[in-house]
């Protein structure tokens, strides 16, 4: 099996290299990153990566179409990388198999299912010592039920990887692919994507600013900008920041959890296999699976009332409206 | 944020001096005429925080709520009565309402019940026990918006329906996710007053003394912060949210059936239409 990983970055130099390791060690045969105007020393890391034959790099510019981008890179692997699993990727997440190696778990899904979505555990950010991010970040968002706080970043999602396929679409941020040729199979979420969104005061702020004035003003992001600009961006990272109180909180309460596989995966104990699962972890795994459920039905809610307003604003417009 | 009907001074006073620290930036009072002011309210008048409607201008949440958007550019309307405190999961009311989508055009704040004796003494200082959904969840029987209020984006024409916050659909709310408390310090208990040990150890009842705190800060002359709550508080007030039960899957299927009644009732009234403009054409070009 030949497994290819896309990804889609900007700025994100301080972990983009440990991404793209840690992947290449845990099966991932190559890397098609779309770098879109990175100026932060990212492209540069890229680049090595490319020289050494492991990723061929698309520098783009302008406007995000993020959607887009990654539909060229997955078709790009079906048709020019001989992929037969794509897994698509951002800077700040790990994929990490629930047991074995990721080409095991992809190797076990039977035909015509060629779709399935890994389940996306977040972690929080540590108060910032100087230590690399995945030293100081192994605590982990486990809420009891969905956050569905639009402006939180700990919203529970999933994640597509899915069977070569020349024509397949992916959707922004890959939540979701439309593929003619393979089926999707739903609830069976055979990894984890192990998700560190905001590392440092200044990443958040970079992130945050230039993610609302651009593509994505996702609540979380705008937060970011309103701090930013209202000169309060310290003081509202130190409220997202767990420090050691909230952590034994957390943790007493069941909400934060510790998690070092990535920490253990990126030191020379790291290995192509998953993390054992101990009972604890699977228990884990079950309710936050549960949580994506619910998240995902108050956004078909949401969704629902979206329509039944283009609905109303039909229905208003009268029988004779042109 | 609107106020229609005359208020007792004591909570009012106390309202405006809140949700001003809140972030707030006008109240819009209709005012019968009758009604004594306060220190507080002249003062809050004097720094044009506050604006006295006479009824006969404007009398309901819609008519200052259209005020407010006509005439004081409001992007967000909170209509409310004096023993309500809207507080806000966030830094200010404006912060938390900031980051609302556009799509959404009305926001729900969670309603906490205080309870307790509102005789003698300031009743902040009295009232410090408040409902909780960690444990009891939603009483059986409550509809979701029994323990919801809405707030309003502006708009030219808003409507405030106390029976109808979406105007049947028209209008988007954010479900599932209350970003305000409405902290309601009702006028009669709720609750037996007797048993108000044994509710708080049965955690149907949770101290609350927030307003309180604030309320002695701000007597005192300062101003007040609202702590953003962390990962740890939003797990927990999620549990909460989640009990509202706002979402599920009877409401889902409900909401697509109707659905799909209206859009079977458009097409009967857009085929029709289709068909002769279709016919119109054929004879033009006969």
């Amino acid at each position: 099996m030949r497994l290819v990983q896309t990804l889609v970055v900007r700025d994100e130099a301080d972990i983009v290299g440990a991404q793209i390791d840690y992947h290449l060690n845990a099966g991932v045969d190559f890397v098609i990153a779309t770098d879109h105007e990175s100026r932060d020393g990212t492209t540069e890391i890229l680049e090595s990566y490319a020289r050494a034959g492991h990723l061929r790099r698309i520098p783009v510019s302008g406007e995000m179409r993020d959607g887009p981008w990654r539909t060229h890179m997955a078709r790009l692997a079906a048709t020019e990388h001989c992929a037969d699993w794509v897994i698509n990727t951002d800077a700040d997440e790990f994929w990490m198999p629930r047991r074995g190696t990721l080409k095991e778990v992809f190797a076990a899904v039977p035909e015509p299912f060629g779709i399935v979505f890994a389940l996306s555990r977040h972690f929080a950010p540590r108060p910032d010592d100087g230590a690399f991010f995945a030293k100081r970040m192994t605590v982990r968002v486990s809420p009891p039920v969905a956050i569905n706080d639009p402006s939180s970043p700990y919203r529970p999602h999933l994640k597509a990887a899915h069977r070569a396929d020349p024509e397949i679409s992916i959707s922004f941020g890959s939540h979701t692919v439309h593929s003619h040729r393979w089926a999707a199979l739903h609830h069976w979420h055979p990894a984890d994507v192990l998700h560190f969104p905001f590392r440092s005061l200044k990443q958040w702020e970079n992130k945050g600013v230039r993610r609302a004035r651009g593509d994505k003003p996702l609540g979380q992001y705008v937060t970011a900008l309103l701090a930013s600009e209202g000169g309060r961006g310290a003081d509202r990272f130190r409220a997202l920041t767990v420090d050691d109180a909230t952590f034994e909180r957390g943790q007493s309460g069941g909400s934060l959890v510790v998690d070092v596989r990535v920490r253990d995966a990126l030191s020379e104990r790291g290995g192509e296999r998953g993390a054992e699962m101990t009972p604890e972890v699977v228990t884990d795994v079950i309710s936050d699976s549960a949580a994506v459920r619910d998240a995902d039905l108050v956004r078909l809610n949401r969704f629902l009332d979206q329509l039944g307003s283009r609905v109303a604003d039909l229905e208003e417009r009268g029988p004779h409206a042109r | 944020m609107t106020i229609a009907r005359s208020e007792p001074s004591e909570t009012l006073d106390a309202h405006l001096d809140f949700h001003m620290n809140a972030g707030v930036d006008l109240v819009l009072a209709a005012d019968p005429g009758s009604q004594q002011t306060s220190e507080t309210v002249d003062r809050h008048e004097r720094a044009g925080s506050l604006r006295r409607i006479p009824t006969s201008e404007a009398s309901s949440h819609t008519d200052l709520a259209r005020l407010a958007v006509s005439e004081h550019a409001a992007d967000w309307v909170i209509p409310s009565v004096a023993n309500e405190f809207w507080w806000p999961r966030g830094e200010s009311l404006a912060d938390v309402l900031a980051v609302i989508p556009q799509r959404y055009a009305v926001v729900q704040g969670l309603v906490r019940s205080f309870a307790g004796r509102r005789e003698g003494s300031f009743f902040a200082e009295e009232m410090t026990a408040r409902t909780s959904l960690l444990v009891s969840g939603r009483p059986a029987g409550d509809p979701p918006q029994r323990l919801l209020r809405p707030v309003y984006r502006a708009a030219p024409e808003l409507v405030i329906d106390d029976d109808d916050w979406t105007l049947d659909g028209r209008r988007v709310p954010l479900r599932a996710w209350y970003p305000i408390e409405v902290l309601t310090f009702p006028e009669q208990t709720f609750v037996d007053l007797d048993r108000l040990d044994d509710l708080l150890a049965e955690g149907v009842l949770a101290v609350d003394t927030r307003l309180r705190d604030v309320l002695r800060e701000l007597r005192m002359g300062g101003r007040s912060t609202f702590a953003v709550p962390t990962i740890v508080d939003d797990a927990s007030y999620a549990v909460e949210c989640a009990a509202v039960g706002e979402v599920d899957l009877v409401r889902l299927d409900a909401q697509i059936r109707e659905l799909e009644l209206r859009i079977g009732t458009l097409e009967a009234r857009f085929w029709p239409r289709v068909r002769r403009a279709l016919r119109r054409l054929a004879r033009r070009r006969s």
